[in-house]
Parts: C-alpha cells; structure tokens; sequence
C-alpha cells in the first residue's frame, strides 16, 4: 500500500507536468487548450525523430524542440487565437480543437500507427529505480519528472511575480483593456505567455514519451489528465495543479485497488466530485453570472 | 505650442453618435477640464483619444504624430497616459506592482515608484497591499500614480471624484497639485466648483459636441452652466 501511495505521488507528478501548461494558458488567457495533449505528442515525434535519425539523445534534443515549441505556442496565439478571439470566448476553444484533429492526423499519416518510445535512447533510465529502506523501489526517471515539475512550476511563479514580462502577462489576464492604457502590448503578452506553455509542454512530452510508449492519438488521454489534474487543483494555481495532479493519481490509484479496472474509473470519479462540489459552494456567484448572461 | 489636436473626431458607441464631430487643440502645460451632463460624450473622447474606443472617422495628433490608427500601448509610450473611469487598478496585483507596470513604456522622467510613494504619502502603508483591498481614494491615487509612472506628456483623467467621499477627493486634488508641475493635463469632472479652482481652461459638452471652450479666468458660473443643459433649456 505504501509502495502504491508513493508510486501514486510521482504519477501524479508526470500529471501535473502535462498539465502545468494547460493550467497556464487557461489562468493566464482564459482559453482551454484542447490541442494541449496532441502538442504534446507532437513533441514526443520531434524527439523521436531527431534520436533516431540524428543519433541525438532526447534530453539534448529538449534544447531544440523546446524552443520549435515554443516558437509554435508563439505563431499559435498570434495567428490563430488572437484572431478567432475576436470572435466571441468559445470560438479560440473551438480552434484548439480543430488543431488537435488536425494535428492527430498529420502525425497519423506521417508515422502511421506503431507505437514509438523514447527509452531506448536514454540508456537505462527508464527502468532504473533505487532501493530504499523497507523493500520500496522508486525509478530514476519518475524522481527526475517530479523534480522538473517542482522547478518547473516554481520558475513560472517566480516569473510572474518578479519580471515586467510577468505582471504584465498577470495584467493583461485580469483586464487586456486597462492594460492597453497601461502601456503593455497585450498580444505580446498573450503570445509570450502562449511560448512558454508550449515550453512546458515539450517537456511533458519528453516525459510521456520517456516513460511509456505513444502513438499519434495518444494526445486525447493526456489532455483528459490534464484537465482533471488542472480542475481538481483550482484553476489559476499552478501548486494547485501539483496538487491536482497527485490527488488524480492517488484517486486512481485507489480505484484500481478496489478492481483492476477501477483505475480511470477512480481518477474520474475524483475529478467529478471536486466538480461537484466547487459548483455547489459557488453556486449562488454561478447563478448571479450566468443571470448577467442571459440578461 | 500644441500638443494635442483633435481633428473631426466621431466616436460612436454601437448605433450612437456619442462624440460628433468634435474639434480641440490643447497646448502645452493647459490644465483643461471636460464638463457636461451624464453622456455627454465627455469620457467617450477621453477613451478615443487614449485608444482604448476607436473611432468612426477624424483624426487624433499628438505633437507631430498622427496617432489616429495607434493602439492603446503605443500612444503610452508616445506621452500620452489615461487614467480610466473607475480606476481599473489590477485587482489581484500590489499596490507596488500596479506602480510598477505603470513604468511598462519605459518612459524616462522624474517619475519613480519612489517619487510616487512621495507624493501620495497615504499609498506608503499600503505598499504591499492588494490593489482590492484599498479604500476609495487610495484606489484612485493609486489609479493616478500609476498613469504618472509613465511620465507622460499629457494625463487624462476620468471622472477621479466620482464614488470618492469629499474629504478624500480634497486628498487626491491635493497630491495631484503637488503632481502637475508643466505637465498638460485634460480631466473630466462632474463637480464644477473643483473643475474651476484646478482648471485653467473650461470646455463644456452637450450631446457629443463642444458648446463652450473658455478660460477659467473669463467664465463666470451660471455661463457653465447654461452651457450644460444646453441653449433651449436654459430659454425655458
């Protein structure tokens, strides 16, 4: 059991670095990126390829596809959210969406349908574990994942607590109007804001593809993690989305102790009843709000 | 010398004509307030000019430039800084940090976070505050401050009394007189007595159109107000 709980803990540290740039982008822009986990897989691809037709490891290869994906995240915002934003809060969601289907797609007629891994390019890394104290064994590459999230979450706050480009992208968040008579050049914001999720999201697919193998519809299944681990942690909290993360995974964790088939099941179940609750303890400001809607 | 020029400026807000066409020249260092009635059109212009409400036709120039197509962040860094109605202070960041963001052009000049601590002596305690959490007044020092911090050669403010108790607006006219030295500013007020103690120059709004544009000096009251409520009511 306690082998499980601390398996759980580090599962839940790869959720919340999947889901650290989807909690990202929806604080920060009010958009949820449907395309999030098909990004990520796309990463995945981008190291697979350069590992085995460039011979190049996929950690020296974050140092080019972090960058491609940021710059993506960056022409993403630009071109296409900024510009389907105009059209009402749902149409930039509806865009992700169209993105996903279309990336899926292309990675499907790119590179077909085998499933692909990056740990045979990473020595033993993936299987490796330590043994500690009471015949408990934790991997190597799942205490790599939680570190990089701790890092990763804490370089974020850090930035938008104490750089220009950070309050800023906080500012534009709250109200892109007053921000504008500020001074701040709110696209710029968006899109900076937009480069540095995809950032991330590079890394959870370094990450996914580390641990596990993916094929081009595997993004659908990070993207549902994602979001339970995002919700679950409150939305515009980045620790909270550790916490997510962990609690998903401890959740699914149970569940799969109960039946072998429980495992998803519990996770969702996890995800629905902090649904369930947050709508009922907010449910006279949900009421108020949806009344100015409809008004 | 002009430093602002408002050239045939219509502005309009869905199917109304809220500013019709509306012609201004502001010179350097004028301290010009904006009066009139509830829409008037007084912060529809304030808003145009500033950017943030673009307009339908006619032309905005500031010094030489020809800011008509600018957005709202490029006419900041040009010298030009809008203090909004209803202060718009970015709720969940610190006092600080909202000063702080108020230096986003990068505008050099003798304003600094410090300078603005200085001047509005009441906003010191409340430095690490929660924008939120500020009463009123500090709110809108806080509002004016941050416009300050970047160092603008022209302040918009709108409607700064407005929702303040008097003795906090007595607080903030007064900071913003220690403030102003050779700055132009253009600001809308509702209460006409302060308009005319701060303002040198008076310019009155009915129905989106300039009807009076005096200096304060020449104007008596009941001319104000006549011009408020318009010619025909004023026959009545």
């Amino acid at each position: 059991m306690l082998s499980n709980l601390i398996q759980a803990v580090f599962l839940g540290g790869y959720y919340a670095m999947v889901a650290c740039g989807l909690s990202f982008m929806f604080s920060v822009m009010r958009i949820i990126n449907l395309a999030h986990g098909s990004l990520a897989i796309l990463s995945a691809y981008l190291l697979y390829v350069l590992a085995q037709k460039f011979n190049i490891n996929p950690f020296l290869g974050l140092l080019i596809v972090v960058p491609v994906m940021a710059t993506l995240g960056w022409i993403l915002q630009r071109y296409l959210l900024d510009r389907s934003a105009k059209g009402g809060e749902l149409l930039p969601v509806l865009t992700t969406f169209g993105i996903a289907i279309v990336l899926d797609n292309l990675m499907f007629q790119r590179f077909g349908a085998d499933t692909r891994s990056l740990a045979p390019y990473i020595g033993d890394l993936s299987w490796a574990s330590y043994a500690l104290p009471g015949g408990l064994f934790v991997g190597k590459l799942q205490i790599l994942v939680l570190m990089t999230v701790i890092v990763v979450i804490g370089a974020l706050q850090l930035f938008l607590k104490k750089t220009q480009l950070g309050r800023s992208i906080r500012a534009t968040a709250m109200d892109p109007d007053t921000a504008g008579l500020v001074g701040i050049d709110a696209k710029r914001a968006t899109a900076a804001a937009t480069a540095i999720a995809m950032a991330t999201v590079a890394l959870a697919g370094a990450f996914l593809g580390m641990r596990a193998t993916f094929e081009p519809y595997s993004g659908t299944p990070q993207l549902l993690a994602a979001f339970e681990a995002t919700v679950i942690g409150g939305i515009g909290s980045l620790w909270g989305t550790l916490a997510g993360g962990i609690i998903l995974a401890i959740a699914q964790t149970l569940g799969a102790s109960v039946h072998p088939q429980g495992f998803l099941l519990g996770g969702h179940l996890a995800f629905l009843i902090v649904l369930f609750f947050r709508l009922h303890r907010n449910r006279d400001a949900i009421l108020t709000w949806l009344r100015v809607r409809t008004a | 010398m002009t430093l602002l020029a408002i050239e045939n400026l219509d502005v309009r807000h869905g199917q109304l004509l809220a500013v019709k066409d509306a012609s201004i020249k502001v010179d350097k260092g004028e301290i010009l307030a904006l009066v009139g009635a509830n829409g008037a059109g007084k912060s529809t212009l304030l808003r145009a000019i500033a950017g943030a409400h673009r307009q339908t036709s006619g032309r905005i120039v500031l010094e030489s430039n020809d800011i008509s197509d600018w957005q709202s962040f490029q006419r900041v860094k040009s010298g030009m800084s809008l203090v909004p109605e209803g202060r718009k202070l970015f709720q969940d960041l610190s006092v600080e940090e909202n000063l702080v963001l108020g230096g986003v052009a990068g505008r050099k000049g003798m304003w600094t976070v410090d300078k603005i601590f200085e001047t509005f002596p009441m906003l010191v305690k409340r430095r690490q505050a929660k924008a939120a959490t500020l009463s009123g007044g500090e709110q809108q020092a806080a509002a004016i401050g941050r416009a300050l911090m970047s160092n603008p050669d022209i302040l918009m403010l709108d409607e700064i009394s407005l929702g303040l108790s008097p003795a906090a607006v007595d607080l903030v006219y007064a900071s913003l007189n220690n403030a102003k030295s050779g700055m132009t500013i253009v600001l809308v007020e509702q209460e006409l007595s302060r308009a005319m103690n701060f303002a040198t120059r008076i310019v009155c709004m009915l129905e989106g159109q300039f009807v009076l544009d005096r200096a304060t000096r020449d104007l008596n009251r009941q001319e104000i107000t006549a011009a408020y409520f318009g010619k025909q009511r004023s026959t009545h």
